[in-house]
């Protein structure tokens, strides 16, 4: 990126304060953060908005839900892939970890066909420069699924996978850990008979008795000498979180209790909650609240899950809601997920990292995305 | 004075396209020049008006992102708005059902919280699109009428359309296909679908017309322009006409879009109908009436991304029409049918609505998108 971008009045949010002043941006980095009262030649006056960094996010479904828009419906990848940038880029987020499912049962048949598909059309729209947001890949496997290593497998050595994460999604544990939930869940509106239910949960104990730990020690061995970082899934308890330790894994995913979260910050594991959790005020299955985790202190970073624009509104929640700092909200969406995906170039403001920048006005308790753009460049 | 020039742009105007620029004073379109001038160089792409999207459904999926997960309504409307926007589209006509059928009194239920959002949005500059409310009032509903009173001096309504789910005609006009639906939907046992089944039917035989003409002359009072949903025969057609309609929005046969032609109602189909070669419900398609010439507006249906790439699918084999005929289907068709003689074409005088649209790979990709004159995306 080349060229020269200088904003002025603006409120900006770095690692530390909110500072009143100016940017300068030159090829695509932040040269000077300029104090208030200083003239900058050409910049660009925002109005008293505040500009934060780009957001980082480490988990989004959102490009697999754009493949098949409607139940029935199934859309072209690389429009799927092009319509999920935009929705990035315009939801504020600079740098995207795609989380695509590796693993399934039956039923998911469809999640085997969308990874494919989402690492070809990543590839290609990399290749033809027409991407927004800066995309990575963050394969979740599904370690009691009979098919994840055979899926995993080719998928190793290609190029863009930076994150990867361990599940399980057997019922009676993690995310289903109360029963009655998962029965809900799968009940499909009436669709399964409970005798299909019971042959169900039967079959998935069966499948993790089989496979989890096994497949979870074949991906480890294969996972050795590739340079990516680790994340377990949905944890419950201590003994989750000892078993991820041990296993050299730095990241705690959507933990489900307030003890689990603990055990990870005891361990010097770092902990990713849901930002549709911090906006719900709750889980969408009833299991810890994020904002009860920030309140410890036991929220490092926030994911968009499946809103995308709720990164950034959970950001003035943490505010409000919580009492945090805005600059210690913000860096729960950028420079805490920056440093976790392993980047050291982004993720604050500051002289020498990437202008990912992000032009926010509040109206209301509603923050509003002016402007986005990733190393210097406007991209919404 | 606020003004600001674009240069060296591939300007489609309505019907000729012209390399230059063009110079925006106030939110407006002052002028337009042929060959070089001064002003944010747009290094030869394309420079097309913002486009006008009669139907979504998109702000309802935003306020229940997952099932039985409700979002709060003023930032669903601002998660729209910015996938909206992004899609080039800067006058929205956001759709809601009124009026409940099964399975659609969910949606009704979020009539109240969205309208009042919109409206909130709008008001505080929240959004960076032009919204407009579009009701979509399901006529076999027995309070219809009352149901709509309530919404007639919402600040933004700009648009009502009439539509019959009844089984067995229009969308789903084959019982069968209706019935397996609910059953595989629904928590409903055959004998409950069989009397749910012959409410509808009854209901469509003995109130739809009477609600139909009575939601006519509130259209026609309120001067809002009136679609038809489903036209399935030119007997739907020529009841929509005489309803004063000026639009058939995703007829289902050609029939009913050659009788539309003939009536001078316009055709609307979903661009989703489009790039994927056939419609989602098995109805016809939407590239056969193009076609036939018988396809004037597309509108986004349920994908924004979807307006632009099936715009300039257009201009490709088999359908092969000129780039401004094409992008007239998003833009200037639309904003006349609706009654929006400010827009929807890069004319003087006309507002600054404008997409900057670069072609990758023959994929168009948006460079930029302009609001009055104000860069939104």
């Amino acid at each position: 990126m080349s060229g020269r971008l200088a904003l002025s009045n603006a409120r900006i949010v770095t690692a530390d304060a909110v500072e009143e002043g100016g940017l300068i941006i030159s090829d695509g980095v932040i040269q000077e953060i300029v104090p208030k009262g200083r003239v900058i030649d050409a910049a660009l006056d925002v109005g008293g908005d505040f500009v934060l960094p780009g957001l980082v996010e480490l988990h989004t479904d959102n490009l697999e839900r754009q493949f098949q828009p409607r139940p029935a419906v199934r859309w072209p990848p690389d429009a799927a892939m092009l319509a999920h940038d935009q929705q990035m880029a315009s939801a504020g987020i600079t740098t995207v970890f795609d989380a695509v499912a590796v693993g399934f049962h039956e039923g998911k048949e469809e999640r085997n066909e969308f990874l494919q598909r989402s690492i070809d059309v990543l590839e290609q729209a990399n290749e033809a420069g027409s991407l927004k947001a800066d995309h990575y890949l963050h394969l979740r496997c599904e370690v009691s699924s009979p098919h994840v290593v055979d899926m995993f497998e080719p998928l190793r050595d290609r190029g863009g996978v930076r994150l990867i994460s361990f599940m399980d999604h057997t019922p009676g544990q993690r995310q289903w850990r109360d029963l009655d939930k998962y029965r809900n869940f799968h009940r499909s509106g009436g669709r399964r008979s409970e005798a299909d239910l019971d042959a169900l949960v039967e079959k998935r104990l069966e499948e993790q008795k089989l496979y989890a730990d096994k497949h979870r020690r074949a991906l480890l061995e294969r996972l050795e000498g590739m340079d990516v970082t680790l994340a377990s899934h949905d944890d419950t308890t201590v003994g989750h979180i000892e078993e991820a330790v041990a296993e050299g894994i730095t990241i705690a995913e959507f933990p489900t209790t307030g003890e689990a979260a603990a055990a990870a910050h005891r361990h010097g594991m770092t902990i990713v909650m849901g930002a549709p959790n911090v906006i719900l005020g709750g889980s969408h299955s009833g299991n810890v609240s994020a904002l009860d985790l920030a309140g410890s202190g036991h929220l490092d970073a926030l994911s968009s899950d499946y809103v995308p624009v709720s990164l950034l509104h959970a950001v003035f929640r943490l505010v409000d809601r919580v009492g945090l700092t805005l600059p210690d909200a913000a860096a729960k969406v950028t420079k805490s997920p920056a440093a976790m995906g392993g980047f050291s170039d982004r993720g604050e403001i500051a002289p020498g990292k990437r202008a990912d920048l992000l032009r926010v006005r509040k109206v209301g308790d509603t923050p509003a995305v002016m402007s986005v753009w990733r190393e210097g460049e406007r991209i919404a | 004075m606020d003004e600001m020039l674009l240069s060296n742009a591939e300007i489609v105007l309505a019907d000729q396209t012209m390399t230059g620029g063009i110079k925006i004073t106030d939110g407006k379109i002052t002028d337009i020049e042929e060959g070089p001038s001064s002003g944010i160089d747009l290094e030869g792409d394309y420079l097309i008006p913002g486009l006008i999207d009669l139907h979504t459904d998109n702000l309802e999926r935003h306020y229940q992102p997952r099932a039985g997960v409700y979002w709060d309504p003023v930032n669903a409307v601002i998660a729209h708005d910015a996938q909206v926007i992004g899609s080039g589209i800067t006058t929205v006509f956001d759709s809601l059902t009124i009026g409940v059928s099964r399975g659609s009194d969910q949606r009704m239920a979020m009539m109240g919280p969205l309208c009042e959002a919109l409206a909130v949005a709008d008001s505080a500059n929240m959004v960076k699109a032009d919204h407009r409310l579009h009701l979509r009032c399901e006529v076999n509903y027995p309070h219809i009428v009352q149901a709509v009173d309530d919404y007639l001096e919402h600040p933004l309504l700009s648009m009502m359309s009439l539509m019959d789910h009844a089984p067995g005609d229009r969308q789903v006009p084959d019982i069968e296909v209706w019935r397996r639906f609910h059953l595989k939907l629904f928590d409903m046992n055959e004998a409950a679908l069989d009397r749910y089944q012959e409410e509808l039917i009854q209901h469509s035989k003995t109130l739809s017309p009477h609600h139909r003409r009575k939601l006519g002359e509130i259209a026609l009072a309120k001067k809002l322009p009136l679609a038809s949903h489903d036209d399935a025969t030119s007997a739907h057609v020529e009841e929509a006409a005489d309803l004063a309609a000026v639009i058939t929005e995703f007829p289902t046969t050609k029939t009913a879009a050659t009788r539309a032609r003939e009536l001078d109602l316009k055709v609307l189909m979903g661009a989703p109908n489009l790039i994927r070669g056939q419609s989602h419900g098995g109805n016809v398609a939407a590239g056969d009436l193009a076609m036939s010439g018988l396809l004037d507006i597309l509108s986004s249906d349920y994908i924004p991304s979807s307006m632009l790439p099936a715009a300039f699918r257009l201009t490709e084999p088999p359908f092969e029409m000129n780039l401004n005929d094409a992008i007239r289907t998003v833009t200037l068709e639309p904003a006349k049918a609706a009654g929006l003689d400010d827009r929807g074409e890069i004319a003087i005088g006309k507002h600054a609505d404008l997409v900057r649209v670069k072609l990758v790979e023959g994929r168009p990709l948006i460079g930029a998108v302009w609001q009055r004159g104000v860069r939104v995306a």
